[in-house]
């Protein structure tokens, strides 16, 4: 009798445990994804500045992770249902830390480097943040207190507008399932996460809905920040479907 | 009770033919039974049983090939199934009965389909029926992988009075007294208090077990069966492998103390058998009380860093239900089955944290309908099929309280199922089986249901919960020369292709892939003397998802187990259980080690007393009983890492049991 195979199967399934393999993969921001667009109100709106505060980048695996229909937010699986009895999104990379994004900073912006699992990767998720002192913000900065700080020129029908605006997100709010496909391995090829004014799929932009004109036209304005235009502007930028991770 | 009661017992039972059966020396008592349907189906009982150096009923049940039972917390908390390449965890995917009680809880707080056996006294299974796969009319909900019936009684020499003491060097004691004055009729009662190994692992438990036969002859039985339940652990969570890897906490330890459980059982069946001819009625009611709480914490402070996500789940409800099982002979070759049963069950559970944060206030009614009808025909001396269809029906009505939001809702499930078993050679039988096992959805996941208009689509992708089936098909042959040798093998595989899973942690129902399962299991038992039984077994099994070929985790790959058990007539006793278990995906591309289990024990039995020395882990090795992966955080002044990693559930260490038990 060939005893062979039955050894292989054997030693095959002899082994100690192994914990899934870790990589680091470089995160940086850049401004490939802002470009002048054409909004639904008919504006054509160029962006000139561009800045964001955001914390604990998460990059996940088998779906998103439905934050906010959870009292504890995004924690991983059905850890507390039962150990191991995974189902829905997991986080299975992460690059932890508070980070000021300037989108259209000449060469973009180094985050760091991630702490990934080797694999498939489906979304990418992150937390916004205001921005504070201890970001590096200087004491005039826009950004302090806030987590977007915008500028741009909004033309339609042969007039312009300069705006700019400073939107607060609360503190702790889940951006959840940024598209973000990729095939993990330890060639530490870099990813770059990019704000994208026009939504590749929906082809809606991060302007839309937004009225320029309703406060004043030509010059300069700043958008109030409890004004409808800022409210549909934070909204719009609080979508998923504006961000995704790509391979450099 | 005569012969002739005891097969009738057994024919209803299992829904069954009758067959002659001589009782073997020192056999518990052997029955007539339903002949077997699928190579796959094992009965065990006798001296295999008797002998098991079990601690509770759930370690009986891994005497299966193929099913291997963890524990992973402490005496008292519902134990982990795997069986056929399914993490069936707490029980979502094999059906558990107990004289015909399903046990199996619907919708339960913890895990759904969640088993506790914990008011079984394993001193009184008289026998383990086992199904892998689904291929009988009464297979119902939770039989996907398969399903299990334990059989409750006492062996004709061992009936009377038992009064018997248990040490062990984990600070055991337990008392088990039993009194068992006819065929049928026995009331038992048993007191446990354990340290448990290592830390967080102390248990107490207080159990009562009682049948009372009303009617016995051979045309009508009636019985009733009643059942006390109250046990109280702790529960050790489990340790991340590089924190025992880097010294920082030692397998046997906890993170946290205080954390454990309750677990109740109040459970009254009264159980009708008719025989009239060509008939057998067999009608059974059922009701009782179950309370559950798990106060748990897995994660340490990866959700909450300032008062860390410890949380108390509880469940508190009563359930009931009757059956009918009938069987006509119409003629010779021909018989005829059918199936009714309803179950009807109200709870209320809640899922609550340490800072007295509701995560879940939910009150339901679950209720299910099955209605069955089947065939065996013995179409020529060597070849017999059999046919049915189940049609199950289930219906919730739910109360979230926390969303403040009513739901109702059901689902449905038709299942065939098929057999062919051909008898070339007396000696030989070749088995093909098909068929459709289910499980139903949770209540939980009506309430989450369908009113998520006002949330990003981003946050929410399931579907409308459904019941959840699997197509089980087998081939297999068993060659059995005689009573003393019995050879098996069965190639299966077993078809998802939807799976609806409700996700605690996101609170919707996830659809998640197909999955298939193809293996390959083998069995052999020979007995060379009267007094002495081997067997061994091993079962291969490949567990993928069918989107991308991804190894399913927690399946098992690799399972085999070896044993022995003796039951001299000078009066010794021993019996020795071996198992390994291979390496086997996790999730995120981990892996979890191979262990080896070996349990054995040795007694002997003067005319009324018996001394008896059972000794868990043999060999002493440190051994995880179960790996999971998942993410935790146990320094809360650092920076939590979401990243999932290894955690492991230590088995116990090498401890041993002396039980002293008189008889009476």
């Amino acid at each position: 009798m060939n005893r062979l195979p039955c050894l292989v199967l054997l030693l095959a399934a002899c082994g100690e445990t192994q914990e899934a393999k870790t990589v680091n993969h470089p995160i940086r921001s850049d401004g490939a994804g802002v470009e002048t667009v054409s909004t639904d109100l008919g504006y054509t709106v160029t962006t000139t500045r561009l800045r964001t505060v955001v914390r604990d980048l998460r990059f996940t695996r088998g779906g998103e992770t439905h934050a906010g229909l959870w009292p504890l937010g995004w924690l991983v699986g059905t850890a507390h249902a039962h150990p191991g009895h995974s189902a829905g999104g997991e986080t299975v990379g992460e690059l932890p830390g508070r980070f000021v994004v300037d989108w259209l900073a000449p060469g973009g912006t180094s985050l760091g480097a991630a702490t990934m699992l080797e694999g498939g990767y489906d979304g990418a998720d992150f937390t916004f943040a205001l921005g504070a002192a201890a970001d590096g913000l200087a004491t005039d900065d826009p950004l302090l207190g806030a987590t977007f700080d915008v500028a741009g020129r909004a033309e339609k029908a042969g007039r312009a507008v300069e705006f700019t605006a400073r939107l607060a997100i609360e503190e702790g709010t889940d951006l959840v399932g940024a598209p973000f496909d990729a095939d993990v391995g330890d060639d530490g090829v870099p990813f770059v996460l990019r704000l994208v004014t026009r939504d590749p799929g929906e082809q809606g932009t991060v302007y839309d809905g937004v009225d320029f004109f309703a406060l004043g036209e030509g010059g300069a304005v700043a958008l109030p920040s409890d004004s409808a235009q800022v409210n549909r502007l934070r909204r719009n930028l609080r979508v998923h479907d504006h961000y995704l991770v790509t391979e450099e | 009770m005569s012969p002739g009661v005891c097969a009738l017992a057994a024919m209803f039972a299992t829904g069954a033919e009758t067959s002659p059966a001589v009782p073997a020396a020192d056999e518990i008592v052997v029955v007539s039974r339903k002949p077997a349907s699928a190579a796959s189906e094992h009965d065990i009982d006798g001296m295999r049983l008797r002998q098991s150096p079990a601690r509770t009923a759930e370690d009986m049940l891994e005497l299966v090939p193929g099913l291997h039972v963890v524990q992973h917390g402490a005496e008292g908390k519902g134990h982990q199934f795997f069986l056929r390449g399914f993490d069936a965890v707490h029980g979502s995917d094999v059906e558990v009965r107990v004289e015909g009680v399903p046990i199996n809880e619907p919708s339960n707080v913890h895990g759904h389909g969640y088993v506790d056996l914990g008011f079984v006294v394993p001193e009184l299974v008289e026998r383990v029926h086992a199904r892998k796969g689904a291929y009988a009319l009464d297979q119902g909900d939770f039989a996907t992988a398969g399903s299990a019936e334990l059989r409750l009684g006492v062996a004709p020499e061992d009936r009377g009075l038992r009064l018997g003491h248990q040490v062990g060097t984990t600070g055991r004691h337990r008392a088990l007294a039993v009194w068992a004055p006819g065929e049928r009729d026995f009331v038992a009662a048993e007191g446990l208090i354990d340290d448990g190994y290592g830390e967080q692992r102390a248990a107490k438990r207080a159990t009562f077990l009682g049948r009372l036969a009303l009617l016995n002859d051979e045309a009508h039985r009636l019985e009733v069966l009643g059942a006390g339940y109250a046990a109280r652990f702790e529960l050790p969570g489990a340790v991340r492998l590089e924190d025992v890897r880097a010294g920082r906490i030692g397998f046997y330890d906890a993170y946290t103390d205080g954390t454990g459980g309750a677990s109740d059982r109040a459970l009254l069946t009264v159980i009708d058998e008719r025989r009239d001819g060509p008939w057998r009625l067999r009608l059974q009611a059922f009701g009782g009380w179950r309370r559950l709480a798990l106060d748990e914490n897995y994660t340490g402070f990866l959700g909450d860093p300032a008062h860390g996500d410890r949380h108390e789940q509880t469940q508190d409800g009563i359930d009931g239900g009757l059956e009918a099982r009938s069987t006509w002979r119409v003629f010779g070759p021909l018989q005829l089955r059918a199936l009714l049963s309803t179950r009807l069950g109200r709870a209320e559970q809640r899922d609550v944290r340490a800072t007295g944060d509701a995560l879940r206030d939910l009150a339901f009614t679950q209720a299910a309908v099955a209605a069955g009808a089947g065939a065996g025909w013995r179409v020529a001396g060597w070849l017999r099929l059999e046919g049915a269809l189940r049609f199950d029906a289930f219906r919730f009505d739910v109360d979230d309280r926390l969303a403040d939001r009513r739901a109702d809702g059901s689902a449905t499930a038709l299942s065939p199922r098929l057999a062919a078993v051909m008898r070339p050679h007396a000696d030989w039988r070749v088995f093909a089986a098909y068929g459709r096992g289910l499980r139903s959805p949770e209540a939980r996941a009506f309430a989450a249901a369908g009113d998520h208009e006002n949330e990003p689509a981003a946050q929410y992708e399931g579907g409308e919960p459904e019941v959840t089936v699997a197509d089980d098909a087998e081939v297999g042959v068993r060659f059995e020369p005689g009573a003393d040798l019995s050879v098996g093998a069965a190639l299966f595989g077993v078809h998802i292709a939807r799976e609806s899973l409700f996700d605690h942690a996101s609170g919707v129902v996830v659809e998640r892939g197909g999955t298939r399962r193809y293996g390959v299991e083998a069995d052999v038992r020979v007995r060379p003397a009267s007094w002495l039984e081997l067997d061994a077994d091993v079962t291969a099994a490949d567990a993928r998802f069918t989107s991308d070929g991804a190894a399913v985790p927690g399946a098992p790959r690799l399972l085999a187990t070896t044993g022995a058990s003796l039951v001299h007539p000078d009066g010794w006793r021993a019996s020795t259980h071996a198992l390994f278990i291979g390496r086997r995906p996790l999730a995120q591309g981990a892996q979890a080690g191979s262990a080896v289990f070996w349990d054995a024990s040795a007694g002997y039995r003067w005319s009324w007393l018996e001394l008896r020395l059972d000794v868990e882990n043999l060999l002493a090795l440190e051994h995880a009983e179960s790996e999971a992966q998942y993410a935790s955080h146990w320094d809360p002044g650092s920076t939590p890492s979401r990243i999932p990693v290894v955690h492991r559930f230590a088995a116990p260490p090498r401890n041993a049991r002396l039980t002293a038990t008189a008889f009476f």
